[in-house]
């Protein structure tokens, strides 16, 4: 049977010819099958080795924590484990070798069925004479001509240098102008620098080059810059698994795209920080598509088509190249090379380091990429190697595709990939007799050549960068218009500060969320970000910033709160560079108690600045902070304090509460119910109620509350207990008995000497409480005749008891009208607003993400 | 998510007609040891000033809330489940207006709760209200499929010298007179059934509850007395036919027993009634037998919620 598509009609004797053409066609359908039965074979065994390879993991993890003082010593477990891996490692040796053996004979026979044909057909004997390769540039050559032996070649290599300066042009832009159309691309490599002999610039370039023809714009970031993303960046293209994309500002879409090293790319923690990811093989893309949620796709490598092109005759083509660079573990087609003596002029170019010792003679050294096409078109046999990170995933190499561009004939040492890009006809060799076979098969075979022309076609049709760039851009595009769904189903998180959830404050505010959101996560005092910067990266979410105290009342030097003073803005700052958003409550003008208030207010007006939006307790907040920072006025959003209805229980009794606390019916019953805090007014209340026992002998007055620490507490303790008709409490009261306290006053007050809001006040109401208050901060805006009396501390301390002794004077309906109030923000309400704010923020956030 | 420490109960009372029962009950529920209760009346077939009149009594502490119409005992109970739950229940305890809980009932009650975590469902010794010396109305409810899902309570009519011991014990069901649910219970089958209107949904959710595992159990030193209404040992329109409707619905659901084998289970219930009828008002036999006539029929065409003919039937008088 003939195959005149590839120009092949020889001579022969018509029915001995026929039958041995027979004979190799059944034996090449044959060898086909194994080939394939070996790639799955193959692709069987990586998986085993992942098993015991993360069983081992499992296990050294577990022996670190079981015996980490004993690290040194080799654990027989270890030991087993080592075994293990071993015997697989035989195993799949003897399975190669079975497998590889069989495969070998049946090459073996399609090797001399076809050197019967051609010395029937009088064609010459396979493997051509080698000359020196002829001049097809009057380019100074790379390498000077070297004296030639009978299995050594020696090519005249001519630099591109045209295209080598388009890539230089590529390289050295910097950064991009503003624009709205989402195409300014940076691709992350590992240098720009050509000559270090790294192949993932070229393939980012010859993809680049081919993006910039659809409109995009692309720059390239060596190492050392990966992090440093250019400005109005839209794509970012990672193209090592290093590359930490946590480090990378939320604004910009993230795409990696996995060339090799898929399992480390699957281990790295944080992929799934991507919002694209491309796979050049179909197993790593299954392999991925197990480990990580969102959209991927299909992007093999592909060639540079200006570059590698055939511009020699098929004549000239001599000898078999490799130009399979070895950084130190010796790659399989030197195993195999060595493993017999080459019959056939060999050159091998790139880097050889350890090289074998049988090897050395035939290595030429590196060899520029813009020279790689002069010799590709002069090469007979141009030998490719899948490396250990590639072998099991079918990550075809560029080397395939470029040689092939220029119609050589390619031989590679795995199946695996290489139907899924229509060459699955390629040559493939596990062992030294196939690798020798196949060469000697094809060396100068015209029938080689052909399969070679007709692979061309295919690669420059199908492979070439412009193809893949449009296959980017479709992948792009779809991710845009998707908007990445699987991001938004995902549950977004909340992250928070200070880590005050004793408070239920916090829980009350964020009773609306828990549908869409995970457990906030706490930022603790010693500012550690980890957490939320982690989240941020993965999940949409919010930081809501509280009580900024802690932020630098934790430093005890002016050093050390300015250390945290930087630091926790920074934090801010990547959290929001990582696509999240951020709620500020002000909950007072400055903390009360502060060490450094001109930093606390350089701080607040940083967050002021910083934050998505401020979240205030009453309208006055903007006005009473104005004097030490300004809040931007697009920002504010006001919200109530929430009520403690149905948070606190209420169901003692007024009766009750007042037989437990020694108190008489008739008694009238003042409350100070809260922390006890030098602002809060506390010696000026026991210098009123003094005044007024002494008039009012059933006038009693519940002194309730934790104590902070402050200098003129002894006292003010002693002077509490120094007036019977004080009863105080200095600790904090359990959650069921708050209802005591309540129930049990008549009246709650608050002389608060400064206050911007108070939970109290919410409380005190939350019981039907009415309450003598001072006109400071929200209280002012809260309070009034209908729940109660307020004075003013400027008109003098009386003023404090005038309003007291009035308090007997609030009637029931006061109380009602409190606890109308506090049913006006009951929690659940105000956390529904709330939720409407942290949408807002998280919104904001998505969108700086994108920006 | 929490907002106080401690497990939150809340206490859900549902008025029907009569807030003078309600009133007491939460002033029984006020001077429980157990402090974090939060009591929730539910004011089923608003109308009237029941609402007003509760409100007035029990101040603002105690939230009231209101249904349109009489939603049975399942539904009015639910409005004030989904109230507890929204506001981060840990326990429901759902309580019968008629009647009286000790000091100690709820400690007694949540004790069995934290150490039995596996159960779902913990009930009260319900005594006989004001019966001295105490007689126990219910100590535990015990299901005989085969018979025809007969329910029947245990210890009832009994001295409580006669109570099964001190340590609790379980049950199939506890009756929903008085019942502490765990919100795990509630978020794997749901609230209360509401099919039946009145009658046997407490079983069905129990028995929902059974199947993932959900134990009742019965605290027999915690105690509840139950002042029922009627004393005159005569059945209700109500009771007749939603007992007997319901007995018929819950053994469909339950059982694979035909109509006939569930009709032969419920023999000894109508006969037993009707013999009291018979004896203590025969004019109202033939309205009893029209409502068993209905009540079978009905369940047989498997028919649920509220019949609104049986509102208007007049009950048996003496």
């Amino acid at each position: 049977m003939s195959t005149p598509s590839r120009g092949y009609e020889p001579e022969r004797d018509a029915v001995e010819g026929t039958d041995l053409e027979d004979q190799v066609f059944s034996l090449g359908r044959e060898l086909a099958a194994e080939r394939k039965r070996l790639g799955e074979v193959e692709q069987a065994l990586a998986r085993q080795r992942r098993i015991v390879a993360n069983e081992r993991k499992r296990y050294e993890a577990a022996l670190a924590k079981v015996k980490p003082a004993k690290s040194a010593v080799t654990p027989k477990e270890l030991a087993r484990a080592e075994k293990r891996v071993a015997r697989l490692e035989r195993k799949l040796a003897s399975v190669y070798a079975s497998r590889t053996w069989r495969a070998g004979r049946i090459a073996w026979h399609i090797y001399h069925a076809r050197r019967a044909l051609s010395r029937r057909s009088g064609q010459a004997a396979i493997g051509a004479e080698p000359v020196n390769g002829p001049s097809v540039d009057p380019a100074e050559p790379d390498a000077a001509a070297q004296r030639q032996t009978a299995d050594t070649v020696d090519y005249v290599l001519v630099e591109n240098h045209i295209v080598r300066e388009k890539y230089e042009a590529a390289l050295a832009r910097a950064g991009f102008a503003p624009t709205d159309d989402g195409h300014n691309v940076a691709i992350a490599v590992h240098t720009t620098d050509m000559s270090e002999g790294r192949g993932d610039v070229f393939t980012a370039v010859g993809l680049g080059r081919q993006l910039e023809t659809l409109g995009y714009r692309v720059v390239y970031l060596p190492r050392d810059r990966w992090y440093d993303v250019p400005e109005h960046t839209d794509l970012y293209v990672a193209m090592l698994e290093t590359v930490d994309p946590l480090r990378l500002p939320g604004r910009v879409t993230k795409v990696a795209w996995i060339r090799n090293q898929t399992d480390a790319w699957i281990e790295q923690a944080s992929l799934h920080v991507y919002d694209l990811v491309l796979c050049s093989s179909r197993p790593s893309l299954e392999a991925v598509e197990g480990a990580y949620p969102g959209p991927t796709g299909l992007l093999p490598l592909g060639v540079d088509t200006e570059l590698f092109a055939r511009t020699g005759r098929p004549e000239d083509r001599h000898g078999v190249v490799s130009t399979v660079n070895q950084w130190g573990r010796e790659r399989e087609v030197h195993i195999n090379l060595r493993s017999q003596v080459p019959d056939f002029p060999l050159a091998l170019f790139g880097e050889h380091r350890g090289v074998a010792p049988e090897l050395e003679r035939y290595c030429r050294g590196p060899v520029s990429f813009f020279a790689l096409p002069s010799l590709y078109n002069h090469a007979a046999i141009v030998l490719d190697d899948f490396n250990h990170t590639t072998a099991a995933y079918g990550n075809v190499n560029s080397r395939v595709f470029e040689a092939a561009a220029c119609g050589a004939v390619v031989m590679t040492n795995r199946p695996t990939g290489l139907d899924d890009l229509d060459l699955g006809d390629l040559p493939v060799y596990w062992t030294s007799t196939d690798l020798f076979g196949l060469i000697h098969r094809d060396l100068g075979s015209p029938e080689a050549l052909a399969a070679a022309a007709v692979r061309r076609r295919t690669v420059m049709e199908r492979h070439d960068y412009a193809v893949r760039a449009v296959a980017f851009d479709g992948f792009v595009r779809r991710l845009s218009e998707s908007n990445y769904t699987a991001r938004e189903s995902e549950r977004a998180v909340i992250a928070y500060f200070p880590d005050y959830r004793v408070n239920p404050y916090l829980e009350m505010m964020w009773s609306g969320l828990r549908r869409q959101y995970d457990e906030p996560i706490a930022v603790a005092n010693s500012l550690d970000f980890t957490a939320p910067l982690r989240s941020a990266g993965t999940h949409p979410g919010v930081f809501h910033i509280n009580w900024t105290a802690p932020i630098l009342g934790g430093g005890t030097t002016a050093h050390a709160r300015l250390v945290r003073y930087r630091r926790f803005l920074e934090a801010l700052d990547q959290m929001h560079g990582l696509g999240m958003g951020s709620i500020w409550t002000i909950h007072n003008v400055i903390p009360h108690e502060c060490a450094d208030p001109v930093l606390e207010a350089q701080l607040r007006q940083e967050l002021a600045d910083r934050v998505d939006l401020v979240h205030v307790m009453c309208e006055r907040t903007v006005a009473e902070c104005a004097s030490r920072f300004e809040i931007p006025a697009s920002k504010v959003r006001v919200l109530a304090h929430p009520s403690y209805i149905d948070v606190y229980p209420n169901l003692v009794d007024r009766q009750t509460a007042r037989y437990e606390l020694g108190l008489g019916a008739d008694d009238y019953v003042y409350l100070h119910f809260g922390q006890i805090r030098p602002y809060k007014g506390v010696d000026r209340l026991l210098d009123a109620f003094d005044r007024l026992s002494r008039q009012r002998p059933r006038a009693k007055l519940l002194l309730v509350g934790s104590s902070g620490r402050f200098e003129s507490l002894p006292e003010l303790m002693q002077r509490a207990r120094a007036n019977p008709n004080v009863i105080s409490v200095f600790n904090a009261v359990p959650d069921a008995d708050v209802q005591l306290y309540l129930n049990a006053a008549d009246v709650a007050v608050f002389p608060y000497l400064s206050a911007l809001n108070s939970g109290a006040l919410q409380l005190a109401y939350s019981f039907a409480k009415p309450v003598v208050a001072s006109e400071v901060g929200c209280m002012s805006e809260q309070v009034d005749e209908q729940t109660g009396i307020t004075f003013r501390w400027e008109d003098g301390r009386q003023s404090l008891l005038n309003a007291m002794l009035a308090a007997p004077d609030l009637g029931p309906e006061h109380g009602r009208a409190a606890y109308d109030r506090a049913a006006a923000n009951h929690y659940l309400d105000i956390g529904r607003d709330f939720n409407r704010l942290v949408e807002e923020a998280t919104e904001a956030g998505s969108h700086r993400r994108l920006r | 998510m929490f907002l106080t420490k401690g497990p939150r109960v809340f206490a859900i009372v549902l008025n029907f007609r009569h807030p003078g029962d309600t009133i007491r009950c939460i002033a029984s529920l006020r001077r429980s040891a157990e402090r974090a209760v939060f009591p929730v009346v539910v004011n089923n077939e608003s109308g009237g000033d029941d609402a007003d009149r509760l409100k007035h009594a029990l101040g603002p502490a105690v939230p009231v809330l209101e249904t349109s119409t009489n939603l049975g005992y399942a539904a009015g109970n639910n409005v004030g489940i989904r109230h507890a739950l929204e506001r981060d229940a840990d326990y429901v305890w759902i309580l019968n207006p008629d009647t009286e809980v000790e000091p100690v009932t709820l400690q007694l009650m949540m004790a069995t709760m934290e150490t039995r975590p596996d159960a779902g469902t913990v009930g009260s010794l319900n005594l006989v209200g004001g019966s001295s010396p105490s007689v126990i109305q219910f100590a535990g409810g015990h299901i005989d499929w085969d018979a025809g899902a007969v329910t029947t309570s245990i210890g009832q009519g009994q001295p409580l010298t006669s109570r099964p011991g001190r340590d609790p014990y379980e049950v199939d069901y506890v009756a929903g007179t008085s019942m502490l649910v765990r919100r795990g219970v509630f978020d794997d089958v749901g609230l209360i059934p509401e099919q039946y209107f009145l009658y046997f949904e407490e079983a069905d959710l129990q028995v929902r509850a059974a199947r993932k595992s959900w134990k009742s159990v019965m605290n027999p030193l915690a105690r509840v007395h139950h002042h029922q209404r009627s004393k005159d040992h005569l059945p209700t329109p109500f009771y007749v036919y939603y007992y007997v409707r319901g007995r018929m619905l819950f053994g469909k659901e339950f059982t694979s027993l035909g109509d006939e084998r569930l009709e032969a289970g419920l023999e000894s219930f109508v006969d037993g009634w009707r013999t009291r009828v018979t004896n203590r008002a025969p004019d109202w036999l033939d309205t009893y037998d029209q409502l068993v006539a209905w009540a079978i029929a009905d369940g047989r065409a498997g028919t649920i919620g509220p019949r609104s003919d049986i509102d208007a039937i007049a009950g048996p008088v003496r």
